[in-house]
């Protein structure tokens, strides 16, 4: 293994495949800055291209691409409020306010170095557990995607304490749309009201730019001034995105804790990076100190999220190298790439094409340190649109929302789900409910169904509570529900004594 | 300050726009393009719409044969790929079948899969009426048993009282094929649904799951890595690499291979006039006779079995009938 490993780390650091990584990570910026864009898109349109290249090299294109559009995502969730990827959601909690407070330097920084340790330290413990893929990816079975998704939901309670009765409303209100759509135990269809668009659910993309791109929009509209609050006093300065960098280090064990949860919740198939960054930063509420500044423009709200959503494709390239389950739409994209370039994920591509496992190991590493390059270059740029007057930035949004739902699907009816979100996404943030605990309803909302049925079908109730992994999910999921009524109330005695 | 922020989004807008431009013009329906004109056929690019996301199996052979096809039509015509997924197939397929009968749209099936929509009433679209250009692949399929399971040959499936199936869906080609091998053979099965094909033979693999009934290139690296036992081979003919399992013919239900196949089917709309068809159709048997395709075909492991449009229409009628046998079947759990 050693030898393939060296000789494979070779290839990575020839002239050529730099220069590819480096495009590939260009791209992916681009793509996940936009919204509705991001990795599926980016991989479709640049799939062609490899047909002529080696297969080594159009690997490396391709998954610095997909790499670099989880950063790309996390620019417009600090800068505008919108997330450009769904991995990005909860971002928006803090990283918003530390713009509005005049340091989107600040919050790119941290974000730009917890994506790139996050990859390494998905990488180096995918690297590890490759080996043992196989039974890793084993101990999984319903139950386990079952608690998961539990504990998904569970986050919602905790995120936001201000408003947790409206969260759970906005909870139970994404988990009503996630039965929109053909069941997926019996294929009946549940409100699709006659139309076929609806047969798949809501779409998460679309609905993503209504809640977040088009209310934001509508919101900046209706607002004087500039997205910055702070009076024009943007540090505007390489130091602050220095200070960005520097953050992490100062909360080093936060951000182990983040790049771990988004490891293990990566290799989970079926549950991705959408819940990972939602449930890191639910961790870090409940455990960090002074919770109460969180969603207030703390750093560490900036950290926890982006650390774990970069790590987790590590941990998702597991499912995708030991069993060929794609854990994202891109990863199901870039299993097409690789069977057009021979090479079957599954039992035998680690024994037969071992080498390729690991140029793309090597690939994802450099491809997340090359677009945080170029995305910390760029972003001091564009940490100047917080100064635009918000009535010459909200029409650009709006038509780049547009575009966006258009553009994922080439339908219609996704620019219309936009738009009814967007009007649904504008009363929530008006009426302090929160957006992010209905998207993350929605995307759990399935997994939980589903798994329900097969866990019931399969092994009967009786399965939640006799696997030590299901167990133990529902274990912590209880655990983090009640410590932060167990901090708070300690809290209350220190003081009282 | 404000006129430097302006070209910087201007230029992503522009990118935007470019991007958009790439994958969206062939959306245009303007030009006008008199259906007897075939010599100038075809005068835009041609849309091939693939009812499913990119990135799986239907999805990578439609891009690998694209290119192929646009090498041998007249007037340097191109393809464009263009994946509308969702309804089971509803949003592409109905897409295909009412676009501009001028040949500038073309689509993929899969057949007799498909057909699960118009039996059970829910199709938006009439697979019968579409025009054929050629069968790009036949999957056969094999029935596999968890090595887990406590089952062991089909006797023991016949005696169990239940046995856990790891399927897609009721109407998916490898879920229909199970449920109707398992009626003629009196097998009890419990259904047990999942996302995707990985997804139920990994649920195999696990053992939580008894009996899966997949294609036989996706099932053989788990048969060969002792994971999944190989019970029954949905073909004509024994698989070379294991010439000890059965076909389903053998065993006396013949009839079967109608319903359980996955033919990747090249479809146009109805109307289409023949010249252009034929146009159509030789592009496409030059195609899968290029050695340069046979070769990346046999790299990327698509089982090599094309056929001319005659037989892929001829599939089409048999896949329907077949399905239309099994309709009780299918309508059993609506």
């Amino acid at each position: 293994m050693l030898d393939m490993a060296l000789s494979s780390l070779a290839e990575v650091f020839t002239f050529k495949s730099l220069l590819f990584i480096f495009l590939g990570a260009l791209l992916g910026l681009i793509f996940g800055i936009l919204p509705g864009l991001g990795g599926p898109q980016v991989l479709a349109l640049l799939m062609p291209l490899t047909f002529t290249m080696d297969s080594g090299q159009a690997i490396m294109l391709l998954i610095s691409a997909a790499a670099a559009t989880t950063f790309g995502g996390s620019i417009t969730s600090i800068l505008i409020n919108t997330p450009g990827t769904p991995t990005n959601a909860a971002t928006t909690f803090d990283g918003y306010q530390l713009t509005k407070q005049g340091r989107p330097g600040y919050a790119i920084g941290a974000a730009a170095m917890a994506s790139t340790l996050g990859g390494i330290f998905g990488a180096i413990i995918l690297t590890m557990l490759l080996p043992f893929g196989k039974n890793l990816v084993m101990l999984f079975s319903y139950p386990e995607y079952f608690m998961m998704a539990i504990m998904g939901l569970a986050m919602i309670a905790i995120i936001d304490k201000e408003h947790m009765g409206k969260a759970i409303i906005a909870g139970l209100f994404g988990l009503m749309l996630a039965f929109v759509g053909l069941d997926p135990v019996t294929g009946i269809e549940r409100y699709t009201f006659g139309s076929y668009y609806l047969w798949d659910g809501i779409q998460l993309v679309p609905m993503i730019i209504g809640l977040f791109a088009v209310s934001e929009a509508v919101a900046l509209f209706s607002q004087k001034g500039t997205i910055d609050d702070s009076g024009g006093n943007v540090k505007n300065s390489y130091k602050d995105v220095f200070d960005g960098f520097k953050s992490i280090f100062q909360n080093f064990k936060l951000f182990l804790k983040s790049s771990l949860i988004g490891t293990v919740i990566g290799i989970i198939p079926g549950v991705g990076g959408s819940v990972a960054n939602y449930v890191a930063y639910g961790q870090a509420v409940s455990t960090e100190k002074n919770p109460e500044n969180f969603g207030k423009g703390d750093i560490r709200g900036v950290i926890a999220p982006e650390s774990s959503n970069n790590a987790k494709d590590g941990g998702a390239l597991l499912p995708t190298l030991t069993f060929g389950i794609p854990g994202s739409l891109e990863m199901a994209v870039l299993l097409g790439a690789l069977t057009l370039h021979g090479i079957q994920p599954g039992p035998r591509m680690l024994l037969e094409n071992g080498n390729i496992a690991l140029l793309l190991i090597y690939a994802l590493v450099i491809g997340t340190v090359a677009s945080t390059l170029i995305g910390v270059i760029a972003a001091s740029q564009l940490t100047k649109v917080t100064l635009v007057k918000t009535t010459y930035i909200a029409p650009l949004i709006l038509v780049l929302a547009m575009i966006g739902a258009y553009a994922s699907n080439l339908m219609l009816a996704d620019v219309v789900v936009a738009v009814i979100f967007g009007i649904i996404g504008f009363f929530m943030v008006r009426h302090n409910y929160s957006r992010i605990a209905l998207v993350i309803a929605l995307v759990l909302g399935d997994l939980m169904q589903r798994s329900f049925h097969q866990t019931i079908d399969s092994v009967g109730v009786i399965g939640f509570f006799t696997r030590p992994i299901s167990m133990g999910l529902f274990v912590i999921t209880i655990l983090v529900l009640i410590l932060p009524f167990i901090r708070r109330k300690r809290g209350v005695n220190n003081v009282s004594s | 300050m404000f006129m430097k922020n302006s070209k910087l989004l201007s230029i992503i807008l522009g990118l935007v726009l470019l991007i958009l431009a790439a994958c969206n013009n062939n959306e245009s329906k303007t030009v006008a393009v008199s259906s007897e004109d075939v010599s100038a056929f075809p005068s835009k690019e041609i849309t091939f719409v693939v009812p499913y996301s990119p990135g799986g199996g239907f999805d990578t052979s439609v891009r690998l044969i694209a290119p192929y096809m646009e090498k041998y039509l007249p007037n340097d015509g191109t393809i464009i790929v263009k994946n509308a997924p969702g309804g089971e197939g509803n949003v592409g397929l109905s897409e295909i079948e009412r676009a501009k009968p001028d040949g500038h749209t073309i689509g993929l099936a899969n057949l007799p899969g498909h057909y699960a929509n118009q039996v059970m009433d829910t199709a938006k679209y009439d697979l019968l009426n579409m025009e054929y250009v050629g069968n790009i692949t036949t999957l056969d399929y094999i029935t596999t048993l968890s090595a887990k399971s406590k089952y062991k040959t089909i006797e023991d499936l016949q005696n169990a009282d239940v046995v856990n199936a790891g399927v897609v869906s009721v109407s998916s080609t490898d879920g229909l094929g199970l449920m109707a091998f398992a009626e003629e053979l009196g097998i009890n099965l419990n259904i047990i649904t999942h996302e995707g094909s990985s997804e139920a033979l990994l649920a195999a693999v696990r053992g939580d799951v008894d009996i899966v009934q997949f294609p036989y290139t996706s099932s053989v690296d788990y048969i060969e890595s002792g994971d999944l036992v190989p019970l029954v081979m949905h073909s004509k003919e024994r698989a070379t690499d294991y010439p000890d399992i059965p076909t389903v013919g053998e065993l006396g239900y013949g009839d079967l291979l109608n319903v359980t196949m996955g033919n990747r089917t090249i479809i146009a709309t109805p109307g289409t006039p023949n010249e252009i068809l034929t146009l159509l159709r030789e592009a496409f048997d030059k195609a899968v006779a290029d050695p340069d395709y046979m070769k990346q075909a046999e790299e990327a492991g698509l089982e090599f079995n094309s056929s001319n449009w005659e037989s892929a229409e001829k599939l089409s009628n048999d896949g329907y009938n077949a399905m239309m046998s099994f309709k009780d079947l299918m309508m059993q759990d609506k």
